[in-house]
């Protein structure tokens, strides 16, 4: 809490007004906000003192450089259509200024003809610069005729199944958590208990300033938490860290893999009760890695050593073996606990120390110390409930870890070394991170005794010919995959496509900045005949597109804002907090629309209000009351009411949400904020040895073969089929193959002064400034030693160059760094096409343009996200060239 | 008696993040280039035994400031409450202060620039008296904001809660009790200046 001194008493003076709203600066999306206006000029902003979030604090980035980004003249103004036909990042698009009304009835007559034909061929492709609005960001609703609709409202209503994020492929950290916790899009870490935090290659807050996580992060901090950090750079969270290990990048995998090791065979001390009855480990697996199934019910089996037979799991069973092999109506079964322990058997401290670089006495010590922080056996009272007690969490869905070829493999095996202490779902450990919060849903069991796998852990369909310009039919888990859309689109018979992309939307998204390989998606968006792009200012994708929407500043648009649980940690500060935000917006002289208005118009226009109205009923879960009739052309205000009414009561509405900014309670106080507590004991079981995964990759392969087919990235299909397993393994990368002069690895981390580009934060002159002149913010970081071999000196420029690309930029020497590495932060520099962007687009290298995508070699066959870690070589600039973009 | 403003950096809770450097740059409408507050990053040690360290810095509002000593018009001057502020119409830019301050705080005169070249912003216009060309700039611990009831926009901002602002001539104040416990310390104490800021290093709130 902050203190009474530190609560703000805004004093107005003449022609002044507070204006109640939240700041959209990054994808939580959910610090209230103040803004000051005097006389129609906005002149401060401030955190919100009383929203339960942030608590009177913004950060660098978010609220406080608002008004640098309102007032830049460099913002999109008016609607534009292309007069140039020759597309391309360094063509002049040829703009000319067209209104509102010429741009929506060409767009939607467009989106029309199209939706009518064929909506396939419509791509609606959403980046986090419109992560504030309620119509492009992503839902899943259920289908006519069972599963899961995926997309956004805009994208479900035209009908079309290719709904892109431009966001997702650096960062696919959602699979582990879907399946083992049954929560999207994470688990997050609980500091309101824990004592020993492993954070690996991620942030628990401060290093991306999140105002409320690193309010939490400080408060844990105070109260003793201990904090290991596993990253190949000393960040300002390794600073605070009680030990700080650098590690070679891509290889996390293997210190996950000795840490299981060491916790099984060396400290021989697990929470056996949790694995036993919170776990499948005790779940039978037959020879082909499936679960050995009860011939009369179909049900997985425990063997139960007090009667010596096996035994459908739900009866009560007094012993069940974790460790053996037994024999079922002459088969070969074993407890899906043991393969895991007989698959890491030979994954010792000494093994790892030789691929990650970190000594094996700190794997042993680490290993030892989080086993002791877990307490194993402990309980803790809540409100007269009695909890398991284990407050030490290995935190890991992080970019840094999961976003490497064999990253989720990590992420499952850093889920083992959580279930084998028991800190799941309970106080202390790593918990619910899931709108509405805990709630009797989440870890319902499905009819196996385990919870429920949702969202990229369900497996989407396989269909042949397939629908899907992103290739989920043959990534059944993936993330989001723009490199392969962009592929399909040059090329639909790579993926036995039998359609061509006819329009293409993006929606506050830039892939040929976020993404990699910026000529592939030049190339794609060069062929599609219709490419729309909504967004704040001219970004290197926008100036591919035919026509652009300007999107409002977020100080000056209405909108609503639906609370979701923090990405980062989480305490009873904001444990079970439902909320809504909304905001009086600042003046909007030149009327610029929100994405949402533009998106609602468009359905109108294009002739699918009517399925809008449908989607946005269903994905708002509203109820008969308050649901939108099909047939009515409403104002977003109404929307926004009726969602506002069914979520807080029929007295609420967004008038309300003007004057006050927010409306929230707690839904799940005390006890109720743990989803234990749903479902205690052995009522519900979380996957330990990895049997969806496995019976996933055989059916694929099974449709595969059906249709004749071969994996249509893989010329040799071995090399998918093998991630598809139970049992977590060790698997270089690709990377490690790599010619020795490409000595060095590289790595990238999202900073306080960018984490995704919402806002306009890239061009933000304020922001800039104080990037700048940040001694780290926009180098390339070497270690002192690895510069000095090399004869290289700091402020020197360079090159970096991978096998797929080059970047330059200003030397940092550090000794901050492991030798083995280069970093570039952020998202600086740039894919070229400089002269028709803002020009305050920041300088810098350009990590990005040394990566490729390449499914066959650097992508995860299981979450489809793209390798971050390439190897690369550095050398002195020759003195001509430029800094950042693709050489 | 008149209060002694102050301020404490607790270095433990402080994740410099730079919300206290933008923060300073709305409230003050300084002009580009010109940065009121900062943080200063520094490495530790060798690698692997290396930390980051940091320091965010402001005007330490000395008991006896160098700047007030050699200011030849009488422009900068040490208020009552201990806060060391500018006089704008009697500051020449001769620049005495900017050399004589040990801590680097303050900002020499730059020709006044616009964020955007040739255009002014109407937040920019609607500030244009405070930033006048020819003049020193220096943090005055926001003290047209405290004397309405605020807090210093650095302090309001921090999202560590890092920063604690008060009267340190009140013994029960939060930022006497910190400022006196043991670890804390003021920059170059060497000097003698006796500034009002203290920084909190390894220690706990008794």
């Amino acid at each position: 809490m902050p203190s009474k001194e530190q609560q703000h008493t805004p004093a107005l003076g003449p022609g002044e007004e507070w204006l109640k709203g939240w700041c959209a600066m990054c994808l939580a999306n959910d610090c209230g906000m103040l803004t000051r206006v005097k006389d129609g000029v906005v002149v401060e902003t401030v955190g919100d003192p009383d929203c339960p979030t942030n608590r009177g604090k913004l950060c660098v980035r978010g609220g406080l450089s608002a008004i640098a980004g309102y007032y830049d003249p460099h913002r999109l103004k008016k609607p534009l259509k292309r007069t140039n036909p020759v597309k391309g990042v360094d063509q002049d698009p040829g703009w000319v200024e067209i209104s509102w009304e010429e741009a929506f009835d060409l767009i939607g007559t467009e989106l029309g003809r199209i939706c009518r034909e064929d909506p396939r061929k419509l791509v609606f492709m959403e980046g986090w610069g419109v992560c504030d609005d309620l119509f492009a960001r992503e839902i899943w609703i259920p289908r006519e005729g069972g599963g899961t609709a995926y997309g956004s409202t805009f994208s479900v209503a035209a009908g079309t199944p290719n709904m892109v994020g431009s966001h997702g492929p650096l960062c696919p950290v959602h699979y582990a958590a879907n399946l083992v916790h049954g929560q999207h899009p994470e688990q997050i870490a609980d500091l309101e208990y824990c004592d020993y935090l492993i954070a690996a290659g991620r942030t628990v807050g401060p290093n991306t300033a999140c105002p409320h996580s690193t309010q939490r992060f400080a408060r844990a901090l105070e109260r003793g938490m201990k904090l290991v950090v596993i990253d190949p750079r000393h960040s300002v969270e390794a600073s605070k860290a009680h030990r700080w290990v650098p590690v070679r990048p891509g290889t996390e995998l293997a210190f996950a893999l000795a840490m299981v090791h060491t916790i099984l065979y060396e400290i021989k001390k697990f929470d056996r009760w949790f694995i036993a009855n919170r776990t499948n480990g005790p779940y039978l697996i037959g020879e082909d890695g499936l679960y050995w199934r009860d011939p009369e019910t179909s049900r997985p089996m425990i063997w139960d050593l007090s009667e010596d037979r096996a035994r459908v799991f739900s009866e009560e069973i007094a012993e069940p073996a974790l460790e053996g092999e037994y024999r079922v109506q002459g088969q070969r079964v074993k407890p899906g606990f043991t393969l895991i322990k007989e698959g890491v058997a030979d994954y010792t401290p000494e093994w790892a120390e030789g691929i990650t670089t970190i000594p094996a006495e700190d794997i042993r010590r680490i290993s030892a110390e989080f086993v002791e922080h877990a307490r194993i056996g402990e309980t803790i009272v809540i409100d007269g409930f009695e909890f398991p007690f284990r407050p030490a969490q290995f935190s890991g869905s992080g970019r840094g870890t999961c976003a490497h070829k064999n990253g989720m493999l990590f992420d499952l095996t850093g889920k083992l070394i959580n279930m084998l202490v028991g800190a799941v779902e309970v106080p202390g450990g790593l918990t619910g991170g899931m709108r509405p919060g805990p709630n009797p849903n989440v870890l319902k069991p499905d009819e196996d005794g385990l919870v429920k796998p949702i969202v990229e852990a369900v497996g989407h369909p396989f269909k042949f010919p397939p629908d899907t310009i992103d290739g989920a039919e043959f990534f059944p888990n993936k993330h989001t995959t723009p490199h392969i859309m962009a592929r399909n689109i040059i090329d639909p018979s790579r993926y036995h496509l039998e359609y061509e992309v006819e329009a293409i939307i993006l929606a506050g998204s830039n892939p040929l900045r976020s993404v990699c390989d910026p000529n592939l998606f030049t190339q794609a968006f060069q062929k599609v005949p219709l490419v729309v792009s909504i967004a704040a200012q001219l970004d290197e994708s926008t100036s591919l597109a035919d026509v652009v929407l300007p999107n409002a500043h977020f100080l000056e648009k209405k909108g609503l804002r639906v609370y979701k649980p923090p990405l980062q940690n989480i305490d009873d500060q904001v444990r079970g907090l439902e909320m809504v935000l909304g905001r009086k917006p600042v003046p909007n002289p030149l009327g610029i629309k929100s994405n949402d208005e533009i998106l609602y118009e468009l359905a109108d226009r294009a002739g699918f209000l009517g399925r809008m109205n449908d989607v946005i009923n269903r994905a708002n879960r509203l109820s008969d009351r308050n649901k939108l009739d099909l047939d009515r052309k409403y104002g977003l205000e109404e929307i926004w009411d009726r969602i506002i009414k069914d979520m807080f009561g029929q007295e609420y509405d967004y008038a309300y949400l003007m004057e006050h900014g927010h409306l929230y309670r707690y839904i799940s106080p005390g006890k109720e904020g743990y989803n234990y507590y749903y479902w205690p004991q052995n009522r519900t079981r979380h996957p330990f040895y990895y049997e969806t995964l496995r019976k996933q990759g055989l059916e694929l392969k099974r449709n595969l073969t059906e249709h004749g087919l071969k994996h249509p990235a893989f010329q040799d299909d071995q090399r998918f089929f093998k991630f598809y397993q139970g049992v977590p393994f060790w698997e270089p990368n690709d990377e490690a193959l790599a010619p020795p002069e490409y000595d060095l690895f590289v790595i990238n981390w999202k900073t306080n002064f960018r984490i995704h580009g919402t806002g306009s934060n890239m061009g933000n002159a304020w922001l800039n400034e104080v990037r700048n002149r940040d001694r780290y913010e926009t180098y390339i970081h070497i270690n002192s030693k690895t510069a000095a071999d090399k004869g290289l000196k700091d402020e020197q420029q360079v090159v970096v160059e991978s096998r797929y690309g080059r970047t330059q930029g200003r030397l940092r020497v550090t000794e901050l760094i492991h030798p083995e590495v280069l970093g570039i932060p952020g998202n600086y520099g740039g894919p070229g096409g400089k002269k028709f962007l803002n020009p305050l687009m920041p300088k810098g290298a350009w990590f990005n343009a040394l990566l490729t995508a390449d499914e066959e070699n650097h992508i995860d066959p299981i979450t489809g996200g793209i390798e971050i870690s390439p190897k690369v070589k550095i050398y002195a600039a020759p003195d001509q060239a430029e800094e950042g973009g693709v050489l | 008696m008149s209060p002694r403003y102050g301020m404490v950096i607790d270095l433990v809770r402080c994740v410099a993040c730079d919300a206290c450097t933008m923060a300073c740059r709305q409230a003050k409408a300084t002009g580009p280039d010109v940065l009121l507050a900062k943080v200063l990053k520094y490495e530790v040690g060798r690698y692997p035994n290396s930390r980051l360290g940091y320091l965010p810095i402001l005007c330490n509002q000395c008991d006896r400031p160098a700047c007030v000593e050699v200011c030849p018009r009488g422009a900068a001057q040490k208020l009552d409450n201990g806060v060391v502020v500018i006089d704008q119409d009697k500051c020449v830019g001769c620049q005495a202060c900017v050399v004589a301050c040990p801590y680097g705080a303050r900002s020499g005169f730059k020709p006044v620039a616009y964020y955007f070249s040739g255009h002014q912003t109407p937040f920019e216009e609607l500030r244009a008296r405070e930033n006048r060309t020819g003049k020193v700039q220096k943090c005055d611990f926001c003290i047209d904001r405290v004397n309405l009831g605020r807090q210093p926009a650095c302090v309001e901002a921090c999202p560590a809660e890092a920063r604690i602002f008060g009267d340190l001539n009140d013994p029960e104040s939060r930022v006497s009790r910190l400022s006196t416990q043991a670890g804390s310390f003021r920059l170059r104490p060497e000097l003698e200046t006796g500034p009002a800021v203290f920084y909190l290093r390894h220690t706990k709130e008794t």
